[in-house]
């Protein structure tokens, strides 16, 4: 009978911790109410790539990445590309110099970027990282940045050949991806239209032992982001940005949404831990973040720097501040919306990479405005 | 009729009050009360997992048994029974990725299971006993909607299953008080939604019961 009564213990114990997964289904229920499409650049040289982006406003209550839902379609076929493949949908390619635009479509909604394919050619490669000495059986991605003759920098890295001069050391396939796996030292190489560049690495035998999360605390109100980052922290004493490595985790997914790359977005006021894993060698190392989401509300938006000038041709970055209701302050640079007053003068980016960039084109007094929220804020900008 | 209830509880409190507190061995019936708490559930479709959650509702049983009492030394004390159960819970909110909306609508439930229970009987007259439970469940989603939308109106049967604790005093040689909890589960039904698309859901719920035996 007292057997009885323990096995039946235990079992209650399991079901009383058994709770639904967190869920994976996107809502559909609430309407799209208007969408924006970006690109990761303004502008393209011809036969590169640019990655659009589509994010939905759904009725206010949230946005999300819809990129790999919506249908495409090329204004001018004959100037770029659209893919609709499964792992690169909206992937602009370049196929002659020209201007045309990218249109979206959700239901019955569109939206539309432009498109502009120079026609710059490549000057150069810089491969990121850089001589890197890295611990054996680990993965890494390796980057390649073009520099055009228009002095543009774009990521040529799925573009580029890839090579490592001893794969005995490390191999390296046409993504970028890096696999060390033996001690000693190898080139690795990326080559496009006939230039290459070239850049050594080391593989050392030292092992993974710690990976922490910085911030270990943050406060954000609910509606915008933090960023978060990864550290390894190696048995020789050496530390790594792991922060694209490493599998995110936000331990409540109706709070706070994460990323690959640690942006973490705050859904609904609470308290959620954010976790970060990283498996090398079978073993899997882990470290946690507190975040806590708040029910602040926008109040003003403070721009920087205010009232500049910059002479003709040059650009200038702007930055946004958010103060809301609770006193706090965030960066909201990348959360805005950016409008400048007079395009002839300048035009200001809202792409993400290049969020609150102003490209100056002709002398003028411009107003520089942010909206967030339904609150904006203004400054003065002078080009000479 | 007044008077009839009268005599009736006039009857059963005398006989409370004059016989001994161990419940006889043989057959007895009972009804039981009590509120549910179903677990949030997921509801897989094409698109993803969605997830319920329920607001409390009622659970209410009646029951036909057999009391082993100290006749089968060699078993134990113990019970043996059918439960024919119902139990209905409105949905409150559906989670999605994105955060959590209203749901309408409610999750039924109505069940014949056959129950086990083994029972150690105290010094003070309580008892305290395990059950265990395997039967038959019909689960009804009637009318839910997410949002005003209306998104599944169906029911399906499934095998279910439950095991629970609970404390029970000897009020006489006839009537036993019993309150208890149980853990009750199905295997995962499958629905089909307005839009005629195929749901895979699951549904558990913790039931907390108070009860009043008959034994003959």
């Amino acid at each position: 009978m007292r057997f009885r009564f323990i096995i039946l213990s235990c079992l209650f114990l399991v079901a009383a911790g058994c709770s639904a997964d967190d869920p994976t289904r996107h809502n559909t229920y609430i309407p799209l109410t208007s969408m924006e499409v970006t690109g990761a650049y303004g502008s393209m040289a011809d036969q590169t790539v640019n990655q659009y982006k589509v994010i939905g406003d759904f009725s206010g209550k949230f946005s999300r990445d819809i990129t790999t839902e919506v249908s495409w379609i090329i204004e001018n076929d004959t100037i770029v590309s659209v893919s609709i493949a499964t792992g690169s949908e909206g992937l602009v390619t370049a196929l002659a110099p020209g201007e045309t635009s990218v249109t979206a479509m959700y239901g019955d909604f569109t939206g539309s970027a432009p498109v502009v394919v120079t026609d710059a050619f490549l000057t150069g490669i810089e491969i990121t990282p850089g001589d890197a000495q890295l611990q054996s059986g680990i993965i890494r991605e390796y980057e390649a940045d073009g520099t055009f003759s228009d002095d543009s920098i774009q990521d040529i890295t799925s573009l580029a050949t890839w090579d490592s001069s001893d794969p005995d050391v490390a191999t390296i396939d046409n993504s970028g991806l890096v696999k060390t796996s033996a001690t000693g030292t190898t080139t690795i190489t990326a080559t496009w239209q006939g230039i290459e560049a070239a850049t050594s690495l080391s593989v050392i035998g030292s092992s993974l032992t710690e990976i922490t999360i910085s911030p270990e605390e943050g406060s954000i109100a609910q509606g915008t982001t933090a960023q978060f980052e990864a550290q390894a922290t190696y048995s020789d004493g050496t530390t790594e940005d792991i922060t694209d490595m490493v599998d995110w985790e936000s331990s409540d997914t109706a709070v706070a949404l994460i990323y690959d790359d640690g942006l973490a977005t705050g859904i609904a006021p609470g308290e959620i831990e954010i976790s970060a894993a990283f498996v090398t060698d079978g073993d899997t190392l882990s470290a946690t973040a507190a975040l806590t989401i708040t029910d602040a509300v926008i109040d003003s938006i403070i721009l920087t720097p205010e009232n500049s000038t910059i002479a003709v041709g040059a650009s200038q970055q702007f930055g946004a501040t958010g103060i809301f209701s609770d006193n706090s302050e965030q960066d909201i640079t990348d959360l805005v919306n950016w409008f400048t007053s007079n395009n002839s003068v300048g035009t200001i980016s809202n792409s993400f990479a290049n969020k609150g960039l102003f490209i100056s084109i002709a002398s003028g007094a411009v107003t520089i405005e942010a909206t967030f929220g339904g609150v904006s804020g203004e400054t003065l900008l002078t080009v000479e | 009729m007044k008077k009839n209830l009268q005599c009736l509880i006039g009857t059963a409190l005398f006989t409370l009050i004059l016989n001994s507190p161990v419940a006889a061995a043989g057959y007895y019936m009972g009804i039981q009360g009590g509120v549910g708490f179903p677990q949030e559930t997921k509801a897989n479709d094409s698109e993803g997992s969605r997830n319920f959650t329920y607001d409390a509702g009622y659970d209410a049983s009646i029951i036909l048994g057999y009391d082993l009492g100290e006749e089968h030394p060699r078993v134990g004390r113990g019970r043996v029974e059918l439960e024919f159960n119902t139990a209905s819970n409105d949905l409150n909110e559906a989670e999605f990725v994105e955060g959590k909306v209203g749901a309408g609508g409610s999750a039924d439930r109505t069940s014949i299971m056959l129950n086990t229970i083994g029972e150690y009987a105290t010094q003070a007259g309580m008892t305290i006993y395990a059950l265990i439970g395997l039967g038959w469940a019909e689960i009804s989603l009637d009318n839910v909607s997410i949002m005003g939308d209306p998104f599944v109106d169906d029911s399906n049967n499934q095998l279910a299953y439950q095991f629970g604790l609970g404390l029970a005093w000897n009020l006489s040689k006839h009537f036993v008080f019993d309150v208890g909890y149980r853990y009750y589960g199905t295997t995962d039904p499958e629905f089909t939604t307005k839009d005629g698309t195929s749901l895979d859901y699951e549904y558990a719920s913790h039931r907390i019961l108070a009860g009043l035996r008959l034994h003959f």
